[in-house]
């Protein structure tokens, strides 16, 4: 008994680990974004492990998703 | 020995058979290991326990009832608990009641109750109740003749444990206060295992609920006529590492976004898994060439004829769910539904065990692709109906927003055939993030419409943290229970602090009670990578001659955490006021989030909220940043 395959969760950490690595070089203000830009692909986690779509695309869709709804709801409209 | 025709669970098969004494079996089956022939030849019917197989062939079931609702038959039993401190008994509670004198009178009176009872009830934590019958049989009262059977560690779910050492008394049915399902579910738990299993009381008490699950299914296969393979031989059928993927998944699980939630509903499919066996016909005989396919798998299954394992389920799910409607009526039943939900619970996860006699991956696979999809199914009609999905787990669903919650069980189990049922009805219910700041699947605290909590991941809940934690936690929770709305959770905010400076001055007087944790131990001291608490303890331990097993916990209180330093004495000497402080500062955190969330719920929309939840920076490090400047 056991699973084979890590999980969705464990799946995206290790992606996410692996991309934060690109912010090292940044500047702090930059650094800072990277991070929440990148923490905005674990919001459809449950969304991915549904879909079974590979983690990784399913991971970017996720940060392009929530950056479209970010860019169609404005700030101003709030 | 004769040629002929038999059934196993695939069907019909010839072979030979040979009839011998059940003494005999276990020789033949050596031979045939031996001789080099084991995997060329399929061997039936060779490793059955002996009583087990004859119950199960005469049909007959031990505690019978004449009807679901009898009460168990009246045993004479006694509980028979010694209460150690180090090594030495301070007291013996027999039957609730405790004994501080160790006297010629009460080692008198334990012989005349052993002597009189036919289950004995006893606890031999730190070899406690066998230092008892030693004691007892170097005076000259009487004799008790026992033997005694060493601990072991095992692994289960992800967790290690520990089953103390057994203590079995000649003549007597022995049961271990610390075996899992008396823990659990008590003697009518027990007594419905073994009637349901046809596995005597004593072993009952022993075993994991999913070995009483094998044994069930045994028991059906000898009651059919089903031949049971002593080797498993049913191995994985090849398959594709995107279908692998696709396949080995679990339940699906919903991430809550963290808030505060007014008027929610928690509805749960009923013994889930255990019903798609029996209402999907999911038996490792019924995959392929069948009449329908396993969503987002495309496993083909037959529905019909009953299978195996359905067949096997269906008692034992068709009890459980009686067992479950009546429990309120009185405690012999709650036990039973206790005991049965174990069962259930672990007869899905049988499914898939390696060495499962009727089990196949597939059927594992097929059970959580149909779960992932009643869950999926529901939320759909959830929202259908104008609620809103707050959170979901495998087979619960937390919905809130006005609808006729009747009306979406009744669609819900039109459209899956799993019964479905409320479980909780919320005034509030919190979801707080998690330490990343994202919201925990299984972390909530919800105020039920009765006035109870229900409460699930919080300190509270755990047994690795001081009770003064806990305390706070009771007190804060109490605070917020009489709220209805944002408002007045919010108005509360300076109670909260008054409550946190009260804890955080009782924390420099506490005392050992206050500050003792229970360190569950999940390996041997050497095998800890990293020097943790725990591993310090460990070590400490060591070095006073103090051995202790994986799986077992020890309780201490932390002197000193960075040189490992640990109180056991009860004396109170002194604590590690650092470390015990940014404890119970961890404690406050939802409770701060309680006003931070009401607050949030009073000045913002939904989607601000979100925006002040995830972009807020706690999760990623740093500060509040504007992602809409560009």
């Amino acid at each position: 008994m056991g699973r084979t395959t890590p999980t969705v969760k464990q799946k995206i950490d290790s992606i996410s680990n692996e991309l934060s690595r690109m912010g090292e070089l940044m500047n702090a203000d930059e650094k800072n974004l990277f991070r929440q830009m990148l923490s905005l692909g674990r919001l459809h986690a449950p969304d991915i492990n549904y879909s079974a779509v590979d983690t990784a695309t399913g991971y970017l869709i996720s940060i392009m998703f929530e950056l479209f709804k970010i860019v169609r709801n404005g700030k101003s409209e709030r | 020995m004769y040629e002929g025709l038999r059934r196993s669970v695939y069907g019909e098969i010839s072979g030979l058979e040979i009839r011998l004494r059940p003494s005999r079996i276990a020789l033949i089956k050596r031979f045939l290991e031996q001789s080099g022939i084991r995997r060329k030849i399929k061997l039936y019917n060779a490793d059955l326990n002996v009583p087990h197989r004859y119950i199960s062939e005469k049909a007959k079931v031990l505690f019978d009832l004449e009807s679901p609702e009898s009460l168990d038959p009246s045993v004479p039993s006694v509980s028979i608990i010694p209460v150690l401190s180090g090594s030495e008994i301070k007291k013996v509670i027999i039957d609730g009641r405790a004994s501080r004198t160790l006297d010629n009178r009460l080692y008198e009176e334990i012989y005349d109750r052993i002597s009189s009872s036919i289950i004995i009830v006893y606890s031999d934590s730190s070899s406690g109740f066998s230092h008892l019958l030693n004691e007892l049989n170097s005076r000259d009262i009487g004799r008790i003749n026992y033997r005694k059977t060493g601990g072991k560690t095992f692994e289960s779910y992800g967790q290690v444990h520990y089953t103390g050492e057994r203590t079995s008394i000649h003549g007597k049915i022995c049961i271990g206060a610390d075996s899992f399902i008396y823990a659990e579910a008590g003697l009518p738990g027990i007594m419905e295992v073994s009637r349901i299993s046809n596995l005597p009381l004593q072993t009952a008490s022993v075993v994991t609920p999913g070995t009483a699950v094998s044994s069930l299914e045994i028991a059906e296969a000898v009651r059919s006529g089903i031949l049971i393979p002593a080797y498993k031989d049913d191995h994985e059928s090849p398959k594709s590492l995107s279908l692998l993927r696709l396949a080995d998944r679990g339940g699906l699980t919903l991430q809550p976004d963290p808030g505060l939630y007014w008027n929610a509903t928690e509805i749960d499919f009923s013994s889930m898994y255990p019903s798609i066996i029996v209402r999907y016909n999911l038996s490792p005989e019924m995959l392929g060439n069948g009449d329908y396919t396993v969503p987002g798998l495309g496993y083909s299954i037959k529905s019909s004829p009953k299978g195996f394992l359905s067949r096997a389920l269906e008692n034992l799910l068709e009890r459980r769910l009686f067992y479950k409607s009546i429990k309120g009526r009185h405690e012999t039943y709650a036990n039973r539904d206790i005991a049965l939900k174990w069962m259930l619970l672990t007869s899905f996860g049988y499914t898939g065990y390696k060495n499962a006699k009727f089990g196949k991956i597939e059927i594992h696979e097929s059970i959580t692709a149909i779960g992932r999809w009643a869950l999926s199914v529901a939320i759909e009609e959830a929202r259908n109906m104008g609620f809103i999905v707050i959170h979901g787990i495998v087979d619960s669903l937390w919905v809130s927003g006005g609808g006729n919650v009747d009306e979406l069980l009744k669609r819900i189990k039109e459209r899956t055939r799993i019964d479905i049922v409320i479980d909780s009805e919320y005034k509030w219910i919190l979801f707080p993030p998690a330490r990343n700041g994202y919201g925990s699947p299984g972390s909530y605290i919800g105020m039920r419409s009765d006035g109870t909590f229900k409460i699930r991941g919080l300190d509270i809940r755990r047994k690795n943290i001081p009770e003064i934690c806990k305390d706070f936690q009771r007190d804060a929770a109490s605070i917020f229970g009489s709220c209805i709305s944002d408002a007045e959770v919010f108005a509360k905010r300076s109670d909260l602090e008054k409550l946190k400076r009260t804890y955080l001055e009782k924390l420099n007087k506490a005392g050992t009670e206050d500050l003792t944790i229970s360190f569950h131990i999940t390996r041997r001291p050497e095998e800890y990578t990293v020097n943790t608490v725990t591993k310090k303890l460990l070590d400490r331990l060591k070095k006073a001659g103090v051995e202790m097993n994986p799986g077992e916990n020890v309780s201490a209180v932390v002197v000193d955490r960075r040189n490992g330093v640990f109180d056991r004495t009860g004396k109170g000497i002194d604590y590690d006021r650092v470390m015990y402080r940014k404890t119970l500062e961890r404690s406050f955190e939802p409770f701060d989030f309680i006003v931070k969330a009401a607050e949030l719920n009073l000045t913002s929309s939904a989607n601000d909220r979100k925006d002040v939840l995830y972009l807020s920076g706690k999760h990623a490090n740093g500060n509040v940043a504007d992602l809409y400047d560009f």
